[in-house]
This record gives C-alpha cells, structure tokens and sequence, in this order.
C-alpha cells in the first residue's frame, strides 16, 4: 500500500466511527478547510504528495524495527494533527467559520491524534513529544504572524523563519515518537526532528513566496514584512502601509522573493542531507527533486522577477495544455 | 505530416508560445489576468456571449497576437473562460499548505 492510501484508509476509519451527520461532515473536512475546490476529495489527493500527511511512512524506511500498526498509528497522529493546524489557521484567518460543527470535529481529530499518540509511546507522551504544548505553541505563533502581517511590520529573515517553524511545531512530533519507540537514540531522534523542521521550512518559504499577494489581499504578506526589512531605519521598526500596486512594485523590484526561494533552497538541501543521513531515502529522493525544482526557480526568478508566482498560477493550465 | 497533424503542432505552438510570454513578462501577465477579470460570461449556459464579452475577447486576442509576434488563433468563448477559471477564479490549483508538492517549473 502506498502512503496516500494509507493516509485514505486511516482517516476513513477514523470517519467511519461517527453517525450522521457528523460521518458526513468528516468526509467533507477538505472542502470545509478550503483545501479542495469543491467535492470531497480524499485526503490522499488534497497536496499530492506523500510528505504532507505521510511523513512518518517515510521516515519509517529509516526505521528497521518499525512495525506496520507503529507506523499506522504515526502515520494517524501525524496526519490528524496536520489536519487540525491547517483547521486552526484556516478559523484563525476567518477562511472558514467556526461553526459548532467544525470545532466539534476538529476536537474530535485532536482527541484521536492524542489516542494515537498514546499507543506509540505506550502512555501518556513525554512533554516534547505532547501534541497540546504544541498546539499552544503553533496558535500564540498564529495569531503572532497575523498581527505582523496586518501591521505589514518590518521583519527580519530570521524572525520569520522562526515564526514559520513555531507554527508547524507538531509536524514532527510523530515521526520522532516513532524513532523512539523502536528504540532510536536521542541523536537519531533529533536528526528525525531536524528533517522534518527543514522540510517543513522550506515549503513553508516556497508558499508564503507562490501565494503572496493572495496572502496580501486576504491581510498581509510575509515578502511585505521582509522587504520592510530592507528599507531605510527611519522606518524599519514599524509598520509601513502601502497600497497593493505599491507594494507589488516594492516586491518585485526587491528581489526579496528570489531571497525568500534561496533560503527555501537551503532549507531543501539540509532535510535531503538530513533524510540520507539516516537512511530515509525515498524522502531524500523527494528532497532532491525538490531542490532541483527551486534552483531552477531561483535561476528564473533572477531573470525575471514574480517568475515563481506566475509558473505557479499558470502550472494548472500548463500540465493540461502543454504536458 | 497530415494537415491535421500539422494544424494541431502548430496550435500547440501558439498554446506554448502564449504560454511563455505570460511565464516571463509580468507586463504580460498583469494585462492577461486583467482582460479575464473583465470577460464577464453569460450567466446561463449555452446563451450567445455577451457583447460587452465579445469585445473583451477580441481585445484579448489582439494583445496576445502583439505578444505572441505573430498569427494566434483566436481564443474562443469555452478557451478564455477556462482560462479564466484557471487565473481568475483559481478552481484548478491546490490552496496554500507548507507541505504542498507542486507542479510548476
């Protein structure tokens, strides 16, 4: 069984356990989320890769001592404390209400992630591994980002990325209980754990540059907050409101989304490494194609400024027309 | 080469040409996206276009041409509105998410 079908499986049976209409509603979560256009998609197709939702499938391939219900019961927490980020964010940044419905299924999610969790550490998890420290964590991140976005605040490179790793700070969490519960060392654990953070960081960088000015009209944009960054000191401390065209002028003659795209190259290139280091190799291979993707939009982008932006607008239409 | 065969490469042609100049002139892109903003299709199914629509199109289609250098077959009603779906309304790509793959290069 492939990862994608893994992750279906698990979160139908996760599904499966409700009546009507709460089943319903749960099959109906990626459309509710704003993560598929319309239908019900399975989540196995929503991002279109393994890593999103699967990364401890992958990571087992590292793990010789890893038992199929070990790394189901991974894959499940994983998946599910990923499903409950994105609906955090998603209700945090007013893109879907937050009926009674929602926030009753999204508990739902968490309280199966945490049972989950609880089995692969074989009790109550140990405070770096507790989902709920990290869902403290990713929400003062949140709501830390929209209050910078919105003031369009001058920040530095590093202010952001760190920022950006505090909000996905439990998409992790089951890959390493996993290392530990087939008996991995700390230093193995920890390198588990520094894959997955720059993983996670660089396709974190590679979306806030694709989406920016989607991001812009719906309150604020990291490239924005970045390229404030830049200007004189005058203004560097503080919010600097400018108009949309203004700020696209301001973004695209910066070069700060080449900027942002070098660092997500960098980022790309530790987690490859990181993955060969242990032995994940079929994440290591999925490191290397990305990180052939974004030296050649890094490459691009130095030509022709808001290349990234476009090719990802126009991908849909490309791989249609022109595959 | 049939006729046909080379009636076809000859559209893919056009498709890729159109295709790289939006890829590489943000100029280009900007005043694409723009035109779709504007083509407001019929609110029915199988109505005749508009004729507010109609001449949208046709700017469309001009500027693409100035694009392009050369002959571009026209976009029809069915091509500009699923471009249009695709820029405008987004309906074809994935939403934001820190783990998306994606398909662009």
């Amino acid at each position: 069984m492939n990862v994608s079908e893994l992750v279906d499986e698990l979160y139908r049976a996760f599904a499966d356990r409700f009546d009507e209409p709460l089943r319903g509603h749960a099959a109906d979560l990626p459309r509710t989320l704003k993560l598929a256009p319309e239908g019900a998609p399975s989540w196995g197709r929503v991002f279109g890769d393994e890593v999103t939702l699967g990364a401890p499938a992958l990571i087992a391939h590292a793990l010789p001592g890893a038992s199929g219900s070990l790394v189901r019961d991974a894959v499940l927490a994983h998946m599910l404390a990923v499903i409950d980020a994105f609906g955090s964010d998603r209700i945090e940044g007013d893109q879907a209400e937050a009926s009674a419905t929602l926030l009753a299924l999204l508990g739902q999610v968490r309280r199966e992630r945490d049972r989950a969790m609880a089995r692969l550490c074989g009790g109550v998890p140990p405070p770096d591994l507790d989902f709920s420290v990290a869902d403290a964590t990713t929400l003062r991140a949140i709501r830390r980002e929209r209050a910078i976005l919105r003031a369009a605040r001058s920040t530095e490179l590093d202010t952001y990325e760190r920022l950006a790793l505090e909000k996905q700070g439990a998409c992790w969490l089951a890959s390493v209980a996993l290392a530990r519960a087939v008996g991995e060392d700390e230093r193995r654990c920890r390198a588990v754990r520094a894959t997955l953070q720059s993983l996670a960081l660089a396709l974190q960088i590679y979306d806030d540059v694709v989406d920016w000015e989607e991001d812009l009209e719906r309150g604020g944009a990291w490239a924005v907050c970045l390229v404030n960054a830049l200007r004189p000191p005058a203004s560097s401390r503080r919010g600097v409101v400018m108009d949309a065209t203004r700020a696209r002028i301001q973004v695209l003659h910066s070069g700060i989304l080449r900027s942002m795209l070098e660092r997500a190259t960098v980022h790309i290139r530790a987690a490859r490494m990181r993955a060969s280091a242990i032995g994940a190799m079929r994440l290591a291979a999925w490191a290397a194609a990305r990180e052939t993707r974004l030296q050649a939009l890094v490459a691009a982008e130095r030509r022709s400024a808001g290349y990234a932006v476009r090719a990802h607008a126009l991908a849909a239409w490309a791989g249609e027309v022109l595959a | 080469m049939s006729l046909q065969l080379r009636s076809e490469a000859e559209a893919h042609e056009q498709l890729r040409a159109l295709y790289q100049a939006l890829l590489f002139n943000q100029d280009c892109f900007d005043e694409f996206k723009r035109l779709l903003v504007l083509y407001q299709p019929s609110a029915e199914e199988g109505d005749d276009e508009p004729a507010g629509a109609t001449a949208v199109r046709e700017r469309l289609n001009e500027r693409i041409r100035g694009w392009v250098g050369g002959h571009f077959e026209a976009l029809s009603v069915l091509q500009v509105l699923q471009w249009r779906a695709i820029i405008v309304e987004e309906r074809f790509t994935s939403p934001a998410s820190p783990w998306r793959e994606s398909n662009d290069n």
